[in-house]
Order: C-alpha cells, then structure tokens, then sequence
C-alpha cells in the first residue's frame, strides 16, 4: 500500500510542476487558466490522499471553480491585446531572485539531513488511541473550530460579507473613481 | 524511496511556491500574477495540512488554518480583479507598466 | 573719634553710597539731574576727607602708629586667611591725597562734562574707582588688595572708555585692561606660589604670611633658609606687576593709550592715584625684596625715565607729554625705592601728584574753553590768569620752585649721599631733559615757538591731518585746519559746538544791546569755565604750599648744579631749533612702540582671519560632500522605488535566501556536521 500511494504521490507531483511551468511559460492568458484549474484539482487529489477531506473539497470548490470562473469572465471582458512584445527582458532585479531562489535550495537540502533525524518519533504512536483516520475529517474540524477557535470562524464570515457588498458596490459605482 | 515521508511534502510544496514566486516576478500580465497567487496559497495549504498529519494529528491545527487561508485568498483575487475591471473601465487601456503606477 | 578708628571700613564705603541712588536709578532708567549728583556727592566726599583727616591725625600724633583689624574669611585645611583693615602712616597720606583729589576732580567734572551723555555713568564709575582705591590701601593681605588692584583696572576701563562709541576709544581702553590684566596675573600667581612656598617650606601654615604686620617675621624665616631661587621668583612677579601698574618702560603703553578718556579722568587716575598703588604695593612688601631685586626696580626705573623724557621732547599733543612725564617721574620713584629712601620717596611722590593734578586740569581748562589739545594748533589769545595757572605747574613739576623745588632738591641730595657717581649723572641728564620737554610745552602754548626740529617737514599721524604750522609771527591770522579738527582729534570732547570759538575779536563787545542776539562761543565759555579756574587754583594752593618747607632742604653745590641744568634746558627749549633727525624720528615715534603692537595686532588679526576663512570653506567643503552623496544616494534609491511589486519580491528573496542560509550555516557550525 505504501508504494501505491507513492507512485500516486510521484506521478501528481510531477504533473503539478509540469503544469505550473507551463501556466507560467504559456503565451496566452486563457490557457494558463486552464491549467491552473487542473492544478487545483490535482492539489484536491493530494489533499484527499492525506485524509483532509474537508479542505480538498474546499479547494476544488473555491479555486478550480469559481475562481476560475471568474478568471475567465475578467479576460473576456478585458482586452489584453495591447501587450504585445511578451519576449522575456531579464533585468537587474531578476538576478536577485535567482540568485535567492538558489540559496533557499541549497538551505532546503541542507536542511533535510537535520529534518531526517527527528522522522523517527512518529512511528510510536500509530497505535494510540488518536489516529487520524478513526473519526472523519469533517468532525474532527467541526469539533475544533466550534469549541476552540470560533472566534475566527466568525470573523471570517464578516469579512465575507463585507467582501460582497464591497465588490457590488465598486460594480455599481459611476463617476471618477 | 517510496515511503512518502513529510520532507517530500515539504519539498513539493517549497517546489510550488518557488514557480509560483519566479511567475509573479517575470509575467508581464496582471492575471498571470494573480493567478500564481492562488499556486503559491495552495502551496502553503499543503504544507500545513503535511504537518498536521505527521506531527500534530490530535489537534489538527494546520487545517484549520489553510481553510482559512483558502478563504482569504479567494477573496483576495476576487477584489483584485474587481478593481483591475474598473481601472480598465477608466483607462480604457490594459498594460502593467501603467497599472503599477 | 574712636568710632571712626574701629570701623575705619566706612570710608571704602562712602563713595558707593553716594552713588546708591545712581544705581536705582539705572535700574529705572531715569537719568538724575546733575546738579543733585553733584551735591550727594560732595557731601559725601566731605565726610571722606574728614575721616580720613581724622585717622591721619590720629595714626600721626598718636603713640599707636597702626590701626589693624582683621576678621576670619575663610580656611582651606587648616590654612586660614583673614580680611581687614590696616593702615599705617603711608596709606593715611595716600588716603587723604586721594580724598582731596577726588573731591576736586568731581567738582570740575561737574563743569567739564556738562554737556555729555551717561554723565550717570560717569559718576558711578568714579565712585567704584575711589572706593576701590581706597580698599586697596587700607588692605590688610595680599588677598585682598589682589581683589582691589584688579577692582581698580575695571573701573579703569570702564572710563578711559567713557567714549565708547568711536572705535579708537574702545580700542585703547582694550588695550589698558588687557595690560593692566598682565600685572594681575602675575600678583596671583605670586600669592599663588608664596602660600605654596610657606606651606612647603617655612612651615607657616597660617593665613598671617599674607598680612603685611608680619612682614619680619617673613624677612627672619627667609634669610635664614636656602631657598632663595624661588623667592627671588615670587618678589619678581610682584615687582612685574608694581612695573605694570606704573607705566614702566615695556608696560608704559597703557597710560599713553589711557589719555582718550576724560581730561579729569586723567587727572584723577593717570597723575595721582592709580599708578602709583604699584610703589605703594611695593613698599607694603619692603622688607622681604632681595637685593638684587631693588637693583632691577633701580635700573627699571631708570630706563623709563630716560627713554619717556626722550620720547615727550618731541610729542605734539598735550595729554601724552603730560603721561609721559608720568611715567618718566614715577621711574625717578622706582629710582629712589631702589635705593631705599622711603621719606624722600613719599614726599616726591605727594608732591607730583599734586602738580600732575594740576597740570591735567589746566589741559582739560585749555580744552574745554578753548579747544586747545596740539601744540600745532594755532593758539588765539590765553588769558592771563591760565598763563599764571600753567607757569604754577610747569615750575613746580621741572623743580624750580614751589613744592617741586623741595622734591627735586631732596632727590638729588639723597642720590649724591648714596655714593654712586653713574647715578648722579644719568639722574640730572633726566633731569635735564624733562626741562626740555616741560618748558617747551609752556612755550609753544603761550610764546608761541615750536621746538620741532624738522620745521614741519617730517610730520605724521594725528598732526598731519590737523594743520599747518604756524610761524611764530603769523598769530592773529586764523589759518584753518585740514579737516574738523573734532574730527581728527579723538581725545577732544565731543560736544564742542563746531561754531567757530576761535575769534580773536568778539563782535559782541561793541554794544550792549546786540549782546542779546550774540552767538559767540567765546563770551560763553568765558563764563562757564570760572568753576575750572577755581578748583585749578585750589589745587595750585596744594602744590605751593610745600614750598614753604624749606627747612628739609640743603643747600649745597649739587642742588645749585641741578637749578642750573634745569635753567639750561629750559633756555635750550626756548632757543634751540634743531635736533639730529635720528633722534627726533625715534622720540617722535615713541619709541615705534604704538607701530610695532599695530603691526603685531594685525599680524595676529590676519592669521585669525585666515584660519578663520580656511576652516569655513573645510567646513563648507565638508558638507558639500556629504550634500553630493546624499544626493546621488537618494537618486538611485529613487529610481529604484518604483511601484513594482516584482522589483520587491525579488529583493524579498534574495534577503531570505541569505538569511536561510545564515541560519542553516549556523545551526550547522553548532551542531558539528
């Protein structure tokens, strides 16, 4: 079973790096949209193969969906064609990035020999009584938010809120910005 | 090699998130920046929700919170693209040298 | 009478109460009337004059010779010093001199300043003075007369710059303190090192070594240790500042400088009083000055003497022949300090302030009346009465008659006792050139005849721009002079009313009706000046009196021989016309002593201003750079602050990478690979 679920793990790794490189190397703006919907199912996948049932759904729901819905409504709406030169122009700024992106590398590698060291420690506990797999996901969540963390559950309904109306309003407004 | 251990998660997620950054940095296209936004969120999830399962699986707080942070960045995108509808509106035109300003 | 003996302190205090009533209203800002001024005043300098009678008489013809007293001050680990009052034979003479003089000098300052501005001042500053002289000589240490000598020079200062607001009045009473600040430095520091030297070495941990009552005692403990290079030291710097003080010769300068104040300014400090505290601190320290210390104070003197008559033969302006005659008389004092004649000393001394006093005043009469202060100066018609005043004073001070007969007689019978044949010579060679001077100046004032050699073709300075020489036949012509002679000449007053006062014919004298609309300056100060002419005479009493005390006198043949050299000089300033040009350059210049402190002072001025302009542009040039590189700095840190969100998150990255990777190399390096 093991190694089923890492062949799975490869096989949808690789694909979620392919795909975001060519999101980012496409040409066109639609066709990016469209791999990153299939991105975030194939994060979905990764999500329900790790027993987090609640936040695949989410994800899948959220940004494959909707988001890309709405993606695609704002690049029918707005012309983009005034863009023409999208040759790749390194500037000075660019090096900076790479050359950090390096280090994190070389820090992330040099960091899994200390990471290594302390994987033993989870091994003992498989057996007690709090598995992850003995209750549903969706109950385990539910029990924690409510009883310990309902406080950020309510902001965020507000922020939802305000969210919607905020959007309608700057919709609907007419005259200078 | 075939057992999945949390480093590998670790490494996807860091993987993402670097495409994620490089893209927001070298696009020329506002969407395309937005849109490694939502790479480098799910990323973050990811991250999270591997920790959770291997160190924290009592109190599942990882999860929680990338529920959260899935929220948020919706919303974020939403309201962006919201006001990239209304520049356009006004500026009629659409390249990022001018929205940057 | 013995109220007035214990508390001998209330005469410091009389002249500062007289001027209590200035200082409020200073404070005010109302300016009190002169005449009620003037009235406080004397009343208060009567009560002066009769206490110190008082003491005088008492101190005298009393069996106590000395009124000492002193209270406790201060004490610095089981060192004590004391303040009080001591006064002995010396400083009763000094005290009623200086009441006498004082009070007569402010009664003729009542006229001569009348139409000045600050006259408030001017009396507050005089009060300060007499009141601080007078501390000064009843002083019983060291300490104290310190704080008195420096008291004296402010207020000094504070006169001779009385007219302030022209620049070369500001710059001499400057230069008067600073020099006078010389002598104060060197007084500290010698009280400084003898308290050292008697704590150190004498074994006199007491404040009593200071108090001039213990004078032996010090003499004994001295002579009988061997320590004698660094007490030769000590009576040195008090000898320094004694020459400061007296206008000897590297120091005289001041008392040239000091001429711009107010005439009877001069006569009340630069003939009678100030410079002479220099001998009397002197002669407060007799007893503990080595011998070869009086040698110096001899050879000092001497030097002035000579060099200062030398200098004043050839002088044009009144006031400074008078100050150099000053200090050419106070370097016949030190003359006779060093040989150790005290009597003949105090009696010379007494005597030539007296006829100093006068002679000042007689310039301040020739001033005010006639606005007479060079000798090339075309001279209207003097009247009789201040010819007579004049020939009182020039023949008392060059010692043919009168109180400076006695002086000079005693003089040179003393120095022919005391053996030195070098002395003898060089004395009457003074003597004979201080006639020189003196009867010129009575002579080119009423008889018309100028001495300078050079007949007017070597001329420089002050006197160029002033006019012409006069030939002694032309009188009556009015020649005018190049330029306001208000202008030129700063040491005039300044309310001389620029109205001609110098015509020889009044037109008013005609008839008595257009005596009305008269405007002639002559007929008024004519009238005003009848309160100079009185205290003149009072003073001239002074200086006649003594004359009749020919009892000290001796008639021998070196006092025959000193009248006749005196004759002789006098005959010479009235004929003679020429003199080598060397020495009339020389003496004209003073010395080129006024040249070189000129030249230095700018030298020194020059430097600064240099210094001065370099550091400003380094301080410039410094903040023009750090200006550029703030400028430059912020021009690219502008550039780079674009809105671009990727412009930072490349940065971002780059920052986090490096701190990853501290981190990570950190952890390592403490855990050990």
């Amino acid at each position: 079973m093991d190694i089923l679920n890492g062949i799975i793990f490869y096989i949808i790794s690789i694909l979620i790096t392919i795909i975001t490189i060519s999101v980012i190397l496409s040409k066109k703006i639609i066709n990016s949209i469209f791999y990153s919907f299939i991105v975030f199912f194939l994060f979905g996948i990764l999500f329900f193969s790790l027993n987090a049932s609640f936040n695949a759904v989410m994800q899948i729901a959220l940004y494959s969906s909707a988001l890309s819905i709405i993606f695609v409504i704002e690049v029918a709406l707005i012309d983009f064609s005034s863009e023409k030169n999208d040759k790749f122009k390194l500037k000075p700024y660019h090096i900076f990035s790479f050359a950090g992106i390096i280090l994190l590398c070389i820090s992330i590698i040099v960091f899994y020999r200390e990471t290594v060291k302390y994987d033993y420690v989870f091994a003992s506990y498989l057996d007690s009584v709090y598995k992850l797999t003995d209750f549903s996901n969706i109950y385990r969540l539910s029990s924690e938010i409510m009883k310990n963390n309902i406080y950020s559950f309510e902001l965020t309904g507000i922020l939802l809120l305000i969210v919607l109306i905020g959007v309608s309003v700057l919709f609907s407004l007419k005259g200078d910005k | 090699m075939f057992k999945i251990t949390l480093y590998h998660y670790i490494c996807l997620a860091f993987l993402i998130f670097i495409t994620g950054l490089l893209g927001m940095i070298l696009s020329r296209n506002i969407v395309k920046i937005l849109l490694c936004t939502e790479f480098m969120m799910s990323a973050i999830n990811l991250n999270f929700i591997a920790f959770t399962v291997f160190k924290d699986y009592i109190f599942l707080k990882g999860m929680i919170f990338s529920v959260y942070i899935t929220i948020i960045s919706a919303l974020q995108s939403v309201v962006c693209l919201v006001l990239i509808y209304i520049i356009y509106k006004y500026r009629k035109t659409m390249t990022t040298e001018e929205i940057k300003e | 009478m013995d109220f007035v003996i214990e508390n001998a302190i209330i005469i410091m205090f009389l002249p500062i109460l007289s001027s209590l009533l200035n200082i409020v209203c200073l404070l005010f800002n109302v300016t009190l009337s002169h005449k009620i001024i003037l009235i406080i005043n004397f009343i208060n300098d009567m009560i002066g004059l009769i206490l110190s009678l008082i003491i005088f008489l008492y101190i005298n013809y009393n069996n106590i010779p000395i009124i000492e007293k002193n209270n406790y001050w201060f004490g610095l680990d089981n060192v004590n010093f004391y303040y009080g009052v001591f006064i002995d034979n010396i400083s009763s003479i000094f005290l009623v001199m200086l009441m006498v003089i004082s009070l007569l000098v402010k009664i003729y300052s009542y006229e001569y300043m009348k139409n000045k501005d600050n006259i408030n001042n001017y009396y507050l500053y005089i009060n300060i003075f007499i009141s601080a002289m007078i501390g000064l000589i009843i002083s019983s240490n060291l300490i104290q007369m310190y704080i008195f000598w420096e008291l004296v020079g402010v207020a000094c200062y504070c006169l001779v710059g009385f007219y302030y607001k022209e620049e070369a009045v500001s710059e001499s009473a400057k230069r008067v303190f600073i020099i006078n600040r010389i002598g104060d430095v060197a007084f500290l520091s010698a009280i400084i090192i003898l308290i050292y030297y008697s704590i150190m070495w004498l074994n006199v941990s007491n404040g009593e070594f200071l108090m001039f009552s213990n004078q032996n005692l010090i003499y004994n403990a001295v002579s009988k240790t061997a320590y004698s290079q660094i007490w030769n030291l000590i009576i040195f710097l008090f000898v320094i500042s004694a020459i400061v003080k007296s206008a000897q010769f590297p120091f005289h300068y001041w008392l040239i400088s000091a001429m711009k104040a107010p005439t009877p300014v001069s006569a009340l400090i630069h003939s009678a009083t100030m410079v002479c505290m220099g001998i009397f601190m002197l002669l407060r320290i007799f007893p503990m000055i080595p011998d070869s210390l009086l040698i110096l104070i001899l050879i000092i003197g001497l030097i002035t003497a000579f060099l200062c008559a030398f200098i004043a033969i050839n002088q044009n302006n009144i006031k400074k022949i008078l100050a150099y005659s000053t200090s050419s008389q106070l370097g016949l004092m030190f003359v006779l300090l060093g040989v150790g004649q005290i009597k003949t000393l105090l009696i010379f001394l007494i005597i030539h302030s007296f006829t100093k006093a006068q002679l000042f005043l007689n310039a301040g009469l020739l001033e005010n009346r006639y606005s007479i202060v060079d000798l090339n100066q075309n001279h209207i018609e003097i009247e009789k009465y201040v010819q007579l005043l004049w020939l009182i004073g020039i023949l008392s001070l060059s010692g043919l008659f009168f109180g400076g007969f006695i002086s000079k007689e005693m003089f040179i019978n003393i120095i022919y006792k005391n053996g030195n044949k070098l002395l003898l010579f060089i004395t009457l060679l003074i003597s004979f050139l201080s006639a020189i001077y003196i009867f010129r100046l009575y002579f080119s004032i009423f008889k018309k005849s100028i001495t300078n050699s050079y007949k007017g073709e070597y001329l420089n300075g002050d006197d160029e721009r002033i006019s012409r020489i006069v030939k002694s036949s032309d009188t009556k012509q009015i020649i005018e002079p190049i330029g306001d002679i208000n202008e030129t000449v700063s040491i005039s007053n300044r309310s001389v009313k620029k109205e001609n006062s110098r015509q020889p014919e009044s037109k008013c004298n005609k008839k008595l009706d257009e005596m009305k609309y008269c405007n002639d300056d002559f007929n008024k100060n004519s009238d005003k000046s009848s309160f100079l002419i009185l205290i003149i005479s009072i003073i001239s009493i002074f200086v006649i009196l003594p004359g009749f005390l020919l009892k000290f006198c001796t008639f021998n043949l070196i006092c025959v021989i000193s009248i006749f050299i005196t004759i002789l000089g006098a005959m010479y300033s009235y004929y003679s016309k020429k003199i080598p040009k060397i020495f009339y350059k020389i003496s004209y210049e003073e010395l080129y002593i006024p040249k070189i402190y000129n030249y230095i002072s700018q030298l020194f001025y020059k430097i600064i201003n240099y210094i001065n302009l370099t550091e400003i542009k380094i301080f410039d040039s410094f903040i023009k750079l750090q200006v550029t590189i703030v400028q430059k700095l912020s021009k690219r840190i502008s550039l780079s602050q674009n809105a671009n969100i990727q412009v930072y998150l490349s940065y971002l990255i780059f920052i986090t990478g490096i701190i990853f990777i501290l981190l990570m190399g950190s952890y390592i390096l403490m855990e050990g690979v």
